[in-house]
């Protein structure tokens, strides 16, 4: 508590405060922009911010990563399209309530679910962390290795259309994390004799290639019609049904969300999804749902916000990333010289709790900047389609010429972003690819780890107890889709 | 033809995984007394890579079909636009070759505005005076503000 309060204090600062403000103000902005999301904003300022203290850049990441997910929202209610892939159910019923001229009730319920949500995770997120520190400390190499491949195992099979297709992703994601020395023997590896791999392809170009150059390649060359900003007729605030049938979801949603981000499975989708089915099973009135149900946009939105939170738990204690975002926010660390996990707590407190801290103010101001300034963010979408694209590609050149002041991998990027291009074509996930790239080298040194510890003892994974749950677990995640397809098929053969 | 396109794409990740297979057998075996070295963890990825693709490709052959129905499949069967490729195309080598002789602002500017021609935008007056516009702004902004070394 007393740490939370000593957060409290350098969130308050001045200085970090503005820090906070520019955070959420961007993610806003990125959030409600297509083509454009918190993972490829915090990649395209790591370099800018290399200068910037620690905390305040941390500080301004964070409020980008929650901003996302509200400005997310935002599109899905009034264009029908989602700026991020979290708020996809949103547009389900809240473009039916923009419709039906209920715009302002949707951004409203949207924005105080996801502040009821966002602030509720936070609580858990500054009660739980200090807990599973302690968990994290217990944890030897063969530990961490079967925990990084449970994340890959449920990250796969979770994101994205098939697991086969996760899995490809994720071995994409391995192949670009081995370019370069290897850590353990200085030994280089596919780097083809040209000097710039040596280091290993950065995290920055990888995803700046694939979401900002793969993503406009994909853009222009895929004719998509832009949709129409539904404006927003007079202010009808949230009546009192409006009300009572909202804060349940909120609650709701926020149950459903927080332990599924804080689980290593990964991604923002699946708790709206759950969120979505619950309200619609609970309902008395399930045939408004996609007319514009307000508690389809009650839910989700909080459970999405709730997510976000979450994510936060591993990252930090672990240093498991299970988001595209939080994997660059993993290297965000690392670019700093901080490693994330138990010992950060210890080495780095005010860090760690300023960061915290900054997470109850951000949603604050976002809830301040959302509720009455929604339809002005909105304008934002009259920027015209070519222009904004070509913004995002001077950006991407500007971000990835910084890292390393190198041509070489302004030219990368572009080959990266092809491989990103024919993944969305073919209907791949990428955050496997990000994911793979980052955790491929930390499962490396940590399988062989734990192999020197053991002198080469092999069974070291399974004789251990958490390890061995963890990969069993693991191995469940890999096998459930099958035994449900046994199952179905047994019953179908015997059934009349 | 959209199942021979993905075939395609089926036999890059095999040849990925294959590539890395012989490429790992070019890394140095390391300092002896590592049980496994630097070659282990390539052999493992190799191994899945050509896997999967094959497992991959199979369902492909089969089913001469993607597996699932993604939900934006419409978006991924439209066929894809040469020309705004080639602009693209372009505007990168461009970029490449021009960053360190002509600067940042020439250099980002002909990118921006080749990009909006590849979205087919015909105010290009416009775009051109947005595009130096947005570069100026960019470049003094991130070069003298942030102290970054722009070329």
């Amino acid at each position: 508590m007393r740490q939370l309060l000593d957060g409290f204090a350098i969130a308050l600062d001045v200085g970090n405060l503005l820090w906070a403000l520019a955070g959420v103000v961007l993610g806003t902005i990125v959030g409600i922009l297509p083509g454009i999301g918190p993972a490829l904003t915090v990649a395209l300022l790591l370099p800018v911010t290399f200068r910037v203290e620690p905390v305040s850049a941390f500080i301004m990441f964070a409020g980008i990563y929650y901003g996302a997910m509200y400005g997310g929202s935002t599109t899905s209610i009034l264009m029908n399209t989602p700026g991020e892939s979290g708020s996809m159910i949103t547009a389900l019923d809240g473009y039916a309530m923009a419709r039906s001229g209920r715009a302002s009730a949707a951004l409203a319920t949207a924005a105080l679910g996801s502040f009821v949500a966002g602030t509720i995770g936070t609580v858990g997120l500054t009660f739980l962390a200090p807990m599973l520190v302690t968990l994290a400390l217990s944890f030897g190499p063969a530990e961490y290795f079967a925990l990084i491949v449970l994340a890959f195992t449920t990250i796969s099979a979770v994101l994205g259309a098939s697991p086969l297709r996760g899995f490809i992703s994720l071995f994409l994601g391995l192949t670009l994390g081995l370019i370069g020395i290897d850590l353990q023997t200085g030994q280089a590896r596919y780097t083809y004799g040209v000097p710039q791999l040596l280091d290993g392809i950065d995290v920055v170009v990888i995803v700046v290639g694939l979401f900002a150059i793969g993503e406009t390649l994909f853009a222009a060359t895929t004719a998509r019609t832009h949709g129409v900003v539904t404006s927003v007729k007079g202010w009808t605030w949230m009546t009192r049904e409006d009300w009572s049938r909202s804060w349940k979801s909120w609650l709701r949603g926020t149950v459903i969300g927080f332990p599924i981000g804080a689980l290593p499975v990964g991604g923002a989708e699946i708790p709206t999804f759950l969120s979505y089915w619950l309200e619609k099973r609970l309902s008395p009135r399930p045939n408004e749902f996609g007319h514009g149900a307000i508690e389809g946009v009650a839910g989700p939105e909080a459970a999405n916000n709730a997510a976000a939170a979450g994510v936060l738990i591993p990252l930090l204690t672990f240093g498991l990333p299970t988001s595209a975002t939080a994997a660059i926010l993993l290297a965000a660390f690392q670019q700093h010289n901080l490693q994330p996990g138990p010992l950060l707590f210890e080495t780095n407190p005010e860090l760690v709790w300023g960061l915290i801290a900054s997470l109850y103010l951000g949603n604050v101001m976002l809830l301040v900047l959302n509720l009455p300034l929604a339809p002005v963010w909105a304008k934002l979408l009259d920027i015209p389609q070519p222009l904004l694209y070509g913004g995002i590609v001077m950006f991407a050149t500007v971000g990835t010429y910084s890292v390393n002041n190198s041509v070489f991998d302004v030219g990368l990027v572009y080959v990266i972003g092809l491989m990103g291009f024919l993944m969305r074509r073919f209907g791949f996930p990428i955050a496997p690819v990000i994911i793979g790239a980052i955790l491929g080298p930390m499962a490396e040194q940590q399988f062989r780890r734990a192999l020197a510890i053991a002198q080469g003892d092999g069974w070291v994974f399974v004789s251990r107890p958490v390890s061995a749950l963890l990969l069993g677990i693991a191995c469940l995640v890999l096998a459930w889709p099958l035994m449900l397809r046994t199952a179905r098929l047994g019953r179908r053969s015997t059934g009349p | 033809m959209r199942s021979r396109v993905e075939l395609g794409f089926a036999l890059v990740v095999i040849a990925t995984g294959v590539s890395l297979f012989l490429g790992a057998l070019r890394v140095g075996a390391g300092a002896g007394y590592d049980r496994i070295g630097p070659r282990f963890f390539p052999y493992v990825v190799a191994t899945g890579l050509v896997v999967l693709g094959g497992c991959y490709a199979v369902s492909i052959w089969w089913s001469r079909r993607p597996i699932v129905r993604v939900p934006a499949d419409d978006e991924q069967t439209t066929p894809v636009h040469w020309r705004a490729f080639g602009f693209l195309t372009a505007s990168f080598l461009l970029l490449v070759v021009m960053l360190e002789p002509v600067g940042f602002v020439l250099a980002s500017s002909l990118q921006f505005w080749l990009v909006t021609q590849a979205f087919g935008s015909r105010t290009r007056l416009r775009d051109g005076l947005v595009a130096v516009a947005v570069a100026l702004t960019v470049y003094l902004a991130f070069s003298r503000g942030l102290g970054l070394a722009l070329p």
